[in-house]
């Protein structure tokens, strides 16, 4: 048992035994904490230059229609991202397969030698705990950037009454981020196209905007 | 355990598998096109423009015999007709859901319909008619609705505008607590504000100030600059009330910058009135 691993020897189907002092060769499969640091490092560059775009567009003085030209190209950049997330979600779940797999070579090697087990299950059962929680944290990292973005958009308003044309590249790039998982939850829809009933309007202030 | 992470991680590949829905036909293509340039429209602030586009998408949707986007299409004109201060024409608009009851509509589409006919009624000062567009909102409204606290707001206002500032402070308090989470806020503020005018019309307008204050807080935050004159206007009254006349003067001069800006001057004299007393 190295660390929370159990190295279960099989012989193969060589027909030569190892001459003695033969060294065999360990590689260790990817484990999900590589993954998620691959999901974080390839995802939060992406996500952070969105949030850097869309936190310029609260800025006076800006190009608006410059600032959205650019926030539309990153916006476009995320489905590599997204692929690219995809992929290591796939790896995610090989390797989780082959923990199910480790975690019954584990309990069968344990089983042969009769002890161990209280010491390698908690250990697997707390890896797995942890890698929930590496991605529970990632996820809700990733909408609070989305949440965000849409309050950026959202204080953006008054400097889209400029023009019809600035409004509708901001709807394009609110559009393009919202078909984007993971920001696609993080876009609160009123999304029905409903432009808020607000009661305030009941006050006979409505036509005062 | 890790058969829920792999649960997790399937439904996580199919939230990135699925597609967005689509439209297809010309007519559908034209609708959804007719929505988003009557929303873009409405962003930028040409609401005579967005009228003319919710009319179009109105009239293709009733053309595809599609109740939702019938629904939607009429809410959205009603809502911008009453920007422009079109009331007949917001009315006409909201018929198209309240009159057709054949029509297939859904309970939220119902809701949102009889709630915004309620927001006109009371806008125009027809409290008895408001009421009771409120209340069938009300009934529809199940528990748990979104509506809900908007609902409860819009019967808050109608009990101050009738007089009875109990039942309005009783109702806003309501329509705070129902008004939860980022996408309550603005009726979270709209609450706060009536609970400080119904105070302020109970004789209190000391307790009328931290309501009005957290109000404000929010408006600012959502950046809805009529909402934010409507808190400072207020907080003015209730100051000048509670005896802190030098309180008074400096929301009194907040809420004319923000009227002045708002209106490009037009519109000042009622503030620089105040200021003057």
């Amino acid at each position: 048992m190295i660390g929370t691993a159990v190295i279960d020897v099989v012989p193969g189907q060589g027909a030569l035994p190892l001459a003695e002092g033969a060294l065999i060769q360990f590689q260790p499969a990817r484990g999900i904490s590589e993954i998620i640091d691959d999901f974080r490092r390839q995802a939060m560059p992406a996500f952070n230059e969105v949030k850097q775009a869309m936190s310029q567009i609260g800025r006076s003085g800006e190009d608006l229609t410059g600032i959205l030209a650019a926030l539309r190209r990153e916006v476009d950049q995320l489905p590599a991202t997204h692929r690219a997330v995809r992929q290591l979600v796939e790896e995610a779940t090989k390797a989780t397969a082959e923990l199910n797999q480790q975690a019954g070579s584990t309990l069968a090697a344990t089983e042969r030698v009769a002890h161990g087990v209280d010491r390698a299950l908690p250990a697997l059962s707390e890896k797995l705990t942890a890698s929930i929680e590496s991605i529970d944290a990632a996820a809700v990292q990733l909408k609070k950037t989305g949440e965000e973005a849409q309050a950026a958009l959202s204080s953006a308003r008054p400097l889209l009454d400029r023009g019809e044309t600035a409004a509708r590249e901001a709807g394009d790039v609110l559009s393009a981020a919202k078909r984007i998982w993971p920001l696609s939850d993080s876009f609160k829809d009123a999304a029905d196209g409903m432009l808020p009933i607000d009661s305030f309007e009941a006050q006979g202030k409505g036509r005062a905007r | 355990m890790s058969r829920w992470l792999a649960a997790c991680l399937v439904v996580l590949i199919a939230a990135c598998a699925a597609p967005a829905p689509e439209r297809g036909s010309p007519a559908q293509t034209r609708l959804s096109e007719a929505e988003a340039r009557a929303a873009a429209l409405a962003r930028s602030g040409d609401y005579a423009g967005a009228a003319r586009f919710y009319g179009e998408a109105l009239r293709l949707a009733t053309s595809l015999e599609n109740p939702d986007a019938i629904a939607a299409n009429a809410i959205n004109l009603s809502i911008v007709d009453q920007w422009l201060g079109r009331d007949a024409e917001a009315r006409a608009a909201l018929a198209a859901v309240l009159d057709e009851p054949r029509a297939g509509f859904s309970e939220r589409r119902k809701t949102q319909a009889e709630l915004r006919r309620a927001i006109l009624e009371a806008a125009s000062g027809n409290l008895g008619a408001a009421e009771v567009w409120a209340g069938e909102a009300e009934r529809r409204c199940a528990p748990g609705c979104e509506y809900a606290a908007a609902i409860l707001n819009v019967r808050a206002q109608l009990a101050l505008d009738s007089g009875h500032a109990a039942e309005a402070a009783r109702l806003a308090a309501a329509a705070r607590e129902r008004a939860q989470g980022e996408a309550g806020r603005g009726e979270a503020a709209n609450a706060l504000r009536t609970l400080g005018r119904a105070r302020s019309a109970a004789g209190e307008p000391a307790r009328a100030l931290e309501p009005l204050r957290q109000a404000l807080e929010i408006d600012r935050t959502l950046g809805d600059p009529r909402k934010i004159l409507a808190d400072l206007t207020e907080l003015a009254r209730a100051a000048d009330a509670a005896g802190d006349a030098q309180a008074a003067r400096g929301y009194q001069e907040r809420g004319l910058a923000v009227r002045r800006a708002i209106n490009d001057g037009r519109g000042a004299p009622e503030t620089e009135g105040l200021l003057r007393r």
